[in-house]
């Protein structure tokens, strides 16, 4: 059989060892380059979770408060923001808060006068979000197998789901990049990089079969692109470029020369419930594919929900059956004692990458950022002033002066994208339509 | 998002309210109170005529549903399970499809391979082959394909699709393995996931659709799937361009079990009771259970299934009808006793106390906060809902003050005399606050009541006001005066023709669709409120039909 565009000496190989976890020889070919020169991966999470806390309880006296204590172990690779805001802009007035919030923090731009389908009061995106553009332009980002990932614990909102509370990640206006939120799915697509379908005659002849179902594919997506409208373009790119992924899942070739193994998660974890053990469970799982993805060089970007804007999660145990509804009241001490949860269910994730070796040497946290978010500040009013910020990350990303609270007050959520830009590679992002004011001095080296 | 402000009884300083989405797409949100939408009393219905086609030429992406439901009908397989983050299952107007990321891709392959696999096992029929087998190929790619992506396919895809079997033949060495390889190919391919409507140019930058792409509309719009085999041979023989052969299949579609069914589901989603599975009471609340819930879903769905389809009714009928089929768990919350042995009963539910969908179990409980009822839930159920007022998301000052009302003040009536009180909160929630108060005898789960408890104290409900809305206005003494306002209202038929006509095209209607749509709403009118016949007019539309030019092609 012909393929047409592989052939079957291109085919990765894998090793899988005992112990039920996947295991892989696995150096991509950018892990390679990346060995050979010396130079490390820079890795950019944005770790979200929703409706707000308490702000009193946040940072007390420009110190951390009782919500940031479940960090004081990894405090020294944290920096807390305090009196960062978050301002939309046009087209802002009257919308959802929740999803202006969080498309203003993850594009920067002003929103379009268009509802979602599936909203009521929400506003579309007009561009592409900043994790998507950067995944794709810089050199930091575009070399994995993986360009981005996004990822969530409970997908479920309080009420309507409404598109624009439910992602971080759009690929273009009105494309919103729902995060994955079952760990198996995550767990298969990264496999997929790693053990793509060689090995056996059961392989070769599954290789075979995709192949050729992709270049009949890939042919149907060339001739449709010719008649649709213009305005598909962002979506047949994504399409492309998502089939283009498969291909590589198919065609890795580098013969591997360092350790990494992708961990077994359950196929049957609970991704449609959003009690907090639940949710706890789905959130572990995926913190531990993401650290080996990260140890693996799979992906280097990450968007990350803890639940969507205005998520229904319970957490019962703090006398909260549905946060979001439980947000808008003025209920300091449950809102806290949420949020604290967020605390004690990310320190983890954090500790995690404090733990593993960088395969370049050091640790990850070294060469990770991680810019841990809310889409409110106080629930009851729905505030964008003195967002619940914190970055997290260590000497290769520039976070230098640590376990610190940062006043930055009167800088919007933009100035952190400035800040950061440098490091991780963008040289142009001069500007954003929404209010900025440029990189905060003393955040990034 | 609409619950943040009905918990919080957000106190508007400066209304920024909406025409609905249907009036004043495309312009900022006023500063002022939004008038009542509709046409006012004495006002004419007709519209602007000629209305020009304003559906614009457009792509998108099967949602989930709709390419599962395609699957299990293409195949004969059952349902496959699919979800890629879009969760359109509860959605009214169909949410807009995740893009095909890389784990959409996986995930589609996966279950294509799933799929192909089930669909060609020894035995199934798609691969029995009498003669020779690529004849036997040819033939399946020619009928499988073609209903897969709903047009005819051109020669050079069954070309490329044959090589996909020759290879799949050749793999396996078996005619299975081609036969199933075709599947795998098909439904991934963009032609099968994305649905166009395009159309064939029939003047300066108007479009008519083709006869293949009016079947899928149809066929999406009123069975949620692919066209079935004889709305496929109308495509196919051209015939369905006629607008009375396209009545015809529109009249047997509606006749159909599978499309009363799906219709009967989509105002379920209309009325919000797709969410009842997942509403939560809080732990004072007794009389309330998931079991409870699915049944008060099942109730109220029964009153939509009757009304549309064993009644030929009316919306005033649904709005007004009394008869009810509730079993065990339900009766004690209508006040009425059924033996669990009795299974669903049909009742007649109490005059003095219900009337109709909007004073059933079901969307009072899901209209209502975890603990306690809601003016404002309960106001924009009829306000948003029914008469497509749209007032937009009071600021954050604006949420403050409605929770020091919230915290201050204990009757729902209450508050919303709190908000009444306040200049620049009036200009909104005068709007549908009263409508609210009308529905203060219903509990958080529905039950009907004439006093409440609080702090200790019993004190009597009052539900009547004065409601200042479109051709609503005017004083009622109870939800089911009000309820008869709403049952008579010509502004509600004209808000629900946009509302199902905007589900029909799966997108917002804009002002110049409302332009088009108005002579469905005057027919609506004309027929008396039937909404079987609304839902005929709106399937058999031209405005279903045509299409303008969004300009660019994908370069």
């Amino acid at each position: 059989m012909s393929s047409g565009f592989l052939s079957r000496h291109d085919r990765r190989w894998f090793l899988k060892l005992a112990g039920g976890s996947v295991a892989l020889a696995h150096w991509l070919q950018s892990g390679i380059a990346r060995a050979e020169t010396g130079t490390s991966a820079k890795r950019l999470v944005v770790l979200h979770r929703p409706n707000g806390g308490d702000p009193q309880k946040w940072i007390v006296n420009g110190q951390p408060g009782p919500i940031l204590k479940p960090f004081e172990n990894v405090w020294n690779y944290a920096v807390a923001l305090k009196g960062m805001t978050v301002r939309p802009g046009n087209n802002s007035s009257g919308a959802d808060p929740h999803g202006a919030a969080l498309q203003t923090i993850m594009t920067g731009a002003h929103l379009l006068n268009e509802v979602p389908n599936g909203s009521d009061d929400g506003r579309w995106n007009s561009v592409e979000s900043l994790d998507q553009t950067w995944s794709k332009k810089s050199p930091v980002f575009n070399v994995t197998p993986i360009r981005s990932l996004q990822v969530g614990a409970n997908g479920r909102m309080d009420g309507l789901q409404e598109p624009q509370n439910r992602t971080l990640s759009y690929g273009a206006a009105r494309t919103p990049l729902f995060p994955v939120i079952s760990p198996y799915d995550i767990q298969k697509q990264l496999v997929s990089k790693v053990m793509p379908g060689g090995g056996g005659v059961g392989q070769n002849k599954l290789f075979d079969r995709r192949t050729s179902v992709l270049s009949f594919v890939k042919g149907d997506l060339a001739r449709v692109r010719k008649q649709f409208p213009g305005e598909m373009k962002p979506s047949l790119d994504a399409h492309e470029a998502a089939l283009a992924d498969l291909e590589k899942s198919l065609s890795n070739g580098k013969p591997p020369t360092a350790m990494c193994s992708i961990p077994d998660v359950p196929a049957n974890l609970p991704i449609d419930n959003v009690g907090a053990n639940e949710v706890e469970k789905v959130g572990a799982a995926h913190f531990s594919l993401l650290k080996a993805a990260f140890a693996c060089d799979l992906t280097r970007m990450v968007t990350f929900m803890w639940g969507p804007g205005a998520s229904a999660g319970a957490f019962t145990m703090h006398g909260v059956g549905n946060h979001h509804s439980t947000s808008h009241q003025d209920e300091r001490a449950k809102l806290g004692a949420v949020d604290r949860w967020f605390s004690e269910k990310t320190a983890p994730f954090i500790q995690s990458l404090i733990d593993a070796p960088d395969p370049t040497g050091g640790k990850l946290i070294d060469n990770t950022l991680v810019w841990y978010i809310n889409e409110n500040s106080y629930g009851a009013n729905h505030s964008l002033d003195d967002m619940p910020f914190v970055l997290f990350g260590g000497d290769g990303v520039g976070l230098t002066s640590r376990g610190r609270v940062a006043d930055v007050s009167g800088r919007t959520s933009n100035d952190v994208w400035l800040s950061i830009a440098k490091r991780f590679g963008v040289d142009d992002l001069t500007s954003l339509p929404t209010e900025h004011k440029g990189p905060i001095p003393g955040l990034i080296s | 998002m609409r619950p943040i402000w009905i918990i919080s009884f957000g106190v508007l300083l400066a209304c920024e309210g909406r025409l609905g989405n249907l009036l004043e797409n495309g312009k900022d949100p006023g500063q002022q109170p939004s008038a009542p939408v509709g046409p006012q009393p004495g006002e004419p219905w007709s519209a602007p005529t000629p209305c020009k086609p304003v559906s614009t030429q457009r792509v998108s992406r099967l949602s989930d549903g709709h390419f599962t439901n395609s699957i299990r009908d293409l195949l004969a397989v059952a349902k496959p399970s699919f979800e890629t983050g879009a969760l359109d299952s509860e959605s009214f107007l169909p949410a807009e499809a995740s893009v095909v990321t890389p784990n959409v891709a996986l995930k589609l392959q996966e279950l294509a391979e799933t799929v192909a696999k089930s669909a060609t096992a020894p035995g199934s029929a798609l691969v029995n082959c009498a003669g020779d087998q690529v004849t036997c190929a040819k033939t399946f790619i020619s009928s499988f394909g073609a209903r897969a992506f709903r047009r005819p396919l051109t020669s050079a895809e069954e070309t490329a699709l044959l090589k996909v079997y020759t290879d799949g033949r050749d793999i396996d060495g078996t005619h299975n393995g081609g036969i199933s390889l075709v599947i795998e190919a098909v439904l991934q391919a963009p032609s099968m996931l994305y649905l166009s409507e395009l159309g064939t140019p029939i003047g300066a930058e108007a479009f008519e659709l083709t006869t293949h792409e009016v079947a899928s509309k149809l066929s999406y719009f009123l069975r949620n799937s692919i066209p079935d085999d004889a709305l496929w041979a109308a495509a196919q023989d051209g015939s369905l361009a006629s607008p009375e052969v396209l009545r015809t299949h529109v009249d047997r579609l509606l006749a159909t079990p599978e499309v009363q069914k799906n219709l009967t589901e989509v105002l379920s989603r209309f009325f919000g009771l797709a969410s009842l599975s997942r509403v939560q009471k809080g732990p004072r609340i007794v009389g309330f259970s998931p079991a409870v819930a699915q049944s008060m879903y099942e109730e109220s769905s029964a009153l939509i299934n009757d009304v549309l389809w064993n009644q030929n009714g009316t919306l005033s009928d649904l709005l007004t009808s009394r008869s009810a089929q509730i079993d065990a768990r339900l009766a004690p919350l209508y006040g009425l006793s059924i033996a669990p042995e009795e299974g669903k009963t049909k009742v007649e539910l109490p005059a003095k106390e219900r009337a109709g969908i909007l004073t059933r179990l079901g969307l009072l409980t899901v209209k209502a906060s975890p603990d306690e009822t809601s003016v404002v839930y309960r106001g924009l159920m009829a306000g948003r809902g029914l008469l497509c007022y749209d007032p937009g998301h009071p600021t954050a000052m604006q949420l403050e003050q409605g929770e020091v009302i919230r915290k201050t003040t204990k009757t729902e009536r209450g508050r919303a005399e709190a908000r009444a009180a306040i200049p620049s909160c009036r200009g909104c929630h005068s709007a549908f606050d009263p409508m609210g108060i009308a529905f203060e005898n219903y509990d958080t789960v529905g039950r009907f009541r004439t006093t409440q408890s609080v702090d200790g104290q019993t004190i009597p409900i009052d539900p009547s006001g004065v409601v200042d809305i479109g051709d609503v206005t005017g004083p009622f003494a109870s939800a089911l005066e009000l309820n008869d306002k709403i049952s008579r209202s010509r502004a509600v038929r004209w808000c629900m023709t946009q509302q199902l006509t905007s589900y029909a095209l799966g997108a917002r209607l804009d002002e110049a669709h409302a332009c088009t749509a108005g002579d469905l709403a005057q027919r609506f009118e004309q027929n008396g409120g039937n909404l079987r016949v609304l839902l005929k007019d709106i399937a058999s539309w031209s405005g279903i039909r045509s299409r303008t030019s969004t300009g660019a092609k994908q370069p």
